[in-house]
């Protein structure tokens, strides 16, 4: 009894010293990748990566820098050995806030190239991934700082206020891995473009098949579109020309308080599926250009204006969707749990741009402000 | 023949003087006063150093020189007194400070309780200190702490006990519980294992308390050591034993659970919530005074990866300078903690609030601007400190302080996986500890303690109410 006590011990005493703090990752020696970016390089991956660092200038000061480097490669690994020779620390994505893709990059299968990202422990699955339109993605990672943000902090507070503003859907890492692996069901990505020298999310870039199509759906329109797809953020604000004449001043807007969606999938005639959505919005008016007591029969007016409006803009958003084939209202999945067999039968890719989406939607004005 | 000559009183007055003078090794502060009474001699003998000398004069001397009565012992009418025929029971009646009284041509000596009584007044207690509710604390007489507890617990049911330690202190032990409530099993266990420690000299409570303990290497107090006399009756209502020792200002509380430590007798005089909310504060406060600097050391050096990025950023930069692994920081943070404690405790009160600034301003701060310590590891270590204090009886706050140590040296090791380990060797010793027998650690009935203790007499029950 003894003898085995003391071989425990031993042993305890061993195994610390042997295999003890090897993993060890201390706070201080850490480099912290804020911002990841990958472009296509003359068919090589261009990874860019930012390191925020903190110099502290005496107590309650510090300044930061980003420390940009980039390096190109075959495969993310490849890219990734590289870049850790750049820093004087073990680097680690724990803390990464922004997954940016070029253009090119991200007409490419993206699920094959951010595996990397869900099979190791490390990355934080919470960052925010966006599309960069117009210029090289790694450049939106040298500006320096959005406001008095560091510049990865900037981009992912800029989506998520657009995410809040109903621009995009919700979406991180985490939820794209979900999208990946689902067949049926597109997603959509943030646009980022750069105004001047300004950033901004410029509209919800469609996906088809894990891949950027190509398309995006503008500023103005990603509201509706978000309605549709029912996944809407905390605000939803939408605007309607009062008659065709697009001039000054013309506009109602309002802001949507309760939105009901009807979702319908059945076979038309030639068994083909066909899908009707219909959009029950109680709106809160809070602009309407004339500044007086607005009647009952106005009321009733505005409601069909608008209804009609969104009706119109509904229906062309979702032919841009099926133009893109993306089918981000998850229509594939819809009739793959209902109808399993017209499933198998059809080849989505090819019969979603052709298939009849009927949208309609009806407002009812419930407020109009303390102005009546 | 010739030892009980020696062992029994003679008749001889002078001869019996001699022995036990003897026996009394001749000290210094035995006096001796000669009186007559009735034309026999009289001797008094007694320890000037304990007795009530006003006592002696006024119940012994004036009576017997007023030459009233007719024999001894109705001159000693209004004391105490017993009948003594050996030298051995004289002499230790000496020590225990009563007068003893020989007379010529008689082979028996009288024992009068003369002991001065000099106690402390009884004031409030400094260890547990309480906003409300009662404010008396024990005092070093044990007599005056069960009159305590008996003013509280008018019955018949309360049953003391008493005992004498040690052969050479001779020291009082009384054993105090409701006999209608007390486990017999308990109380029988209690008694044999204080039959123990019959004959060692007993000092001090420690000792009372090891003798009790089950497990006395564990780090946990297994009896509760109270100035209160409201803990110890509450106690005693629940069926356990309260031991006093001579001399001793605390009560002894046994067997006890895990957590009556975590208890203030405050508690019980507020309102529901308001007790639920500090007793809760308080196990909260345990498990971060021995988790929280471990939990710091783990995050700091393996797991950095569940920090949010801006708690991420703010412990870099505080950390981004000094030249220690948080595991050293940490250790002498704590070394530093515990010798100011220290300090503050041994010092004389007037020179103790130097500690305070010498803690504060000199520690504190400049060990943070000389990059020596993170500012984060200070507070860690502040708020770890404080929460052990919050723990109402010292001897388990200091347990809770030392037992974060082990948990450090883990954590600097293996990470949470450390932390796990040990903290999985603390509970498997806690379930596994008895006090007195009786199970140490129980489910925690946080919420049924509370469920009855809800005012039973709500709106319009009360009768009395309406009158």
């Amino acid at each position: 009894m003894k003898n085995t006590n003391q071989k425990i011990i031993t042993l305890l005493f061993i195994f610390p010293l042997l295999t003890g703090c090897w993993d060890q990752k201390l706070i201080v020696d850490q480099e912290v990748i804020n911002g990841v970016s990958f472009d296509l390089e003359d068919n090589k991956i261009k990874s860019t990566i930012v390191v925020l660092n903190i110099i502290p200038k005496g107590t309650n000061f510090f300044d930061f820098k980003n420390q940009m480097s980039s390096a190109t490669g075959y495969s993310l690994e490849d890219t990734y050995r590289e870049l850790r020779t750049y820093y004087t620390g073990p680097l680690t994505a724990s803390k990464s806030r922004i997954i940016l893709l070029g253009e090119s990059f991200a007409k490419k299968n993206l699920n094959a190239y951010l595996d990397f990202f869900y099979r190791v422990p490390d990355p934080y699955l919470g960052s925010k991934v966006a599309i960069v339109k117009g210029v090289e993605a790694s450049e939106l990672l040298s500006t320096k700082e959005i406001g008095t943000n560091p510049v990865a902090f900037g981009l992912y507070e800029i989506i998520e206020a657009a995410e809040d503003n109903s621009t995009v859907t919700k979406g991180t890492l985490n939820t794209l891995f979900t999208y990946f692996n689902e067949e049926g069901k597109d997603f959509l990505l943030p646009i980022l473009e750069k105004k001047g020298e300004d950033i901004l999310v410029s509209g919800a870039g469609l996906i088809s098949d894990n891949a950027y199509s190509g398309q995006m759906i503008s500023l103005k329109e990603c509201s509706l579109l978000l309605l549709i797809m029912d996944n809407y953020g905390e605000l939803v604000d939408l605007e309607t020309y009062l008659n065709d004449k697009k001039k000054l001043n013309n506009q109602v807007s309002y802001r949507i308080i309760k939105s009901k969606r009807k979702f319908n999938l059945t076979k038309d005639a030639a068994g083909k599926p066909r899908v009707d959505i219909n959009l029950d919005l109680k709106i809160f008016l809070h602009q309407y250009p004339i500044t007086e007591k607005i009647s009952p029969k106005q009321i009733k007016e505005l409601e069909e204006t608008i209804s009609r409006d969104l009706t119109k803009k509904s229906q062309s958003i979702m032919k841009k969707t099926q133009k893109a084939n993306s089918d981000v209202l998850g229509i594939g999945r819809e009739l793959k749990e209902t109808d399993p067999a017209a499933w198998k039968a059809l080849d989505w890719g090819q019969t979603y741009p052709e298939i009849k989406i009927n949208t309609r939607v009806k407002v009812a004005i419930e407020k109009t402000g303390i102005l009546k | 023949m010739a030892e009980s000559h020696n062992e029994f009183l003679s008749s001889d007055l002078t001869q019996n003087l001699k022995i036990i003078e003897e026996k009394m090794k001749q000290t210094a502060d035995l006096k001796r006063r000669k009186l007559t009474f009735h034309g026999e001699a009289i001797i008094l003998l007694y320890l000037d150093t304990m007795t009530d000398k006003e006592s002696i004069e006024l119940h012994i001397i004036s009576p017997i020189n007023k030459q009233e009565s007719k024999s001894i012992e109705n001159a000693l009418g209004t004391k105490q007194f017993s009948i003594m025929t050996t030298f051995k029971d004289i002499s230790c009646s000496l020590a225990e400070g009563n007068t003893i009284l020989l007379t010529e041509n008689c082979n028996i000596a009288y024992s009068i309780a003369t002991l001065s009584d000099e106690k402390r007044a009884i004031n409030e207690s400094l260890n547990e200190k309480v906003t409300m509710g009662a404010h008396d604390s024990f005092v070093e007489s044990a007599a005056t702490n069960i009159s305590l507890l008996r003013k509280r617990l008018r019955t018949p049911e309360f049953k003391v006990e008493y005992q004498t330690y040690g052969s050479e202190t001779n020291v009082e032990v009384a054993i105090c519980y409701l006999e209608s409530k007390a486990d017999p099993t308990v109380l029988h266990s209690i008694k044999s294992r204080l039959e123990k420690i019959k004959n060692d000299d007993l000092i001090n409570s420690r000792q009372i308390q090891e003798a009790l303990e089950d497990y006395p290497y564990s780090p946990f107090p297994q009896s509760l050591r109270t100035e209160r006399p409201d803990r110890a009756v509450f106690n005693l209502l629940n069926g356990n034993t309260v031991i006093f020792l001579e001399h001793e200002p605390s009560a002894l509380i046994t067997p006890i659970s895990f957590y009556s430590f975590l208890r203030s007798p405050e508690d019980y005089n507020s309102r529901w919530f308001v007790n639920f909310f500090y007793y809760s504060l308080r196990l909260l406060a345990f498990i971060m005074s021995v988790t929280l600097p471990a939990f710091y050391i783990a995050v700091n050096a393996y797991h950095s990866a569940i920090l949010p990025v801006s708690t991420f950023y703010t412990l870099k930069l505080s950390v981004l300078n000094v030249p220690f692994h948080p595991l050293i920081e940490a250790v002498m943070m704590q070394i530093v903690l515990e010798l100011l404690k220290e300090a503050s405790v041994r010092l004389p009160s007037a020179i103790a609030q130097t500690i305070g600034t010498v803690g504060a301003i000199v520690i504190g701060s400049a060990i943070v601007q000389t990059n020596f310590i993170s500012n984060t590891m200070v507070v860690v270590i502040a708020i770890t400190a404080v929460s052990s204090f919050v723990i109402p009886i010292g001897e388990m706050s200091t347990s809770m302080r030392l037992m974060g140590f082990p948990l450090i040296f883990l954590a600097a090791i293996f990470g949470f996986i450390g932390i796990a380990f040990g903290l999985m060797v603390f509970t498997t010793h806690l379930v596994k500890l008895t006090s007195a027998g009786k199970v140490y650690v129980e489910a925690p009935e946080i919420f049924e303690s509370f469920l009855n203790k809800h005012p039973k007499n709500g709106k319009g029950q009360d009768t009395n109410a309406h009158e």
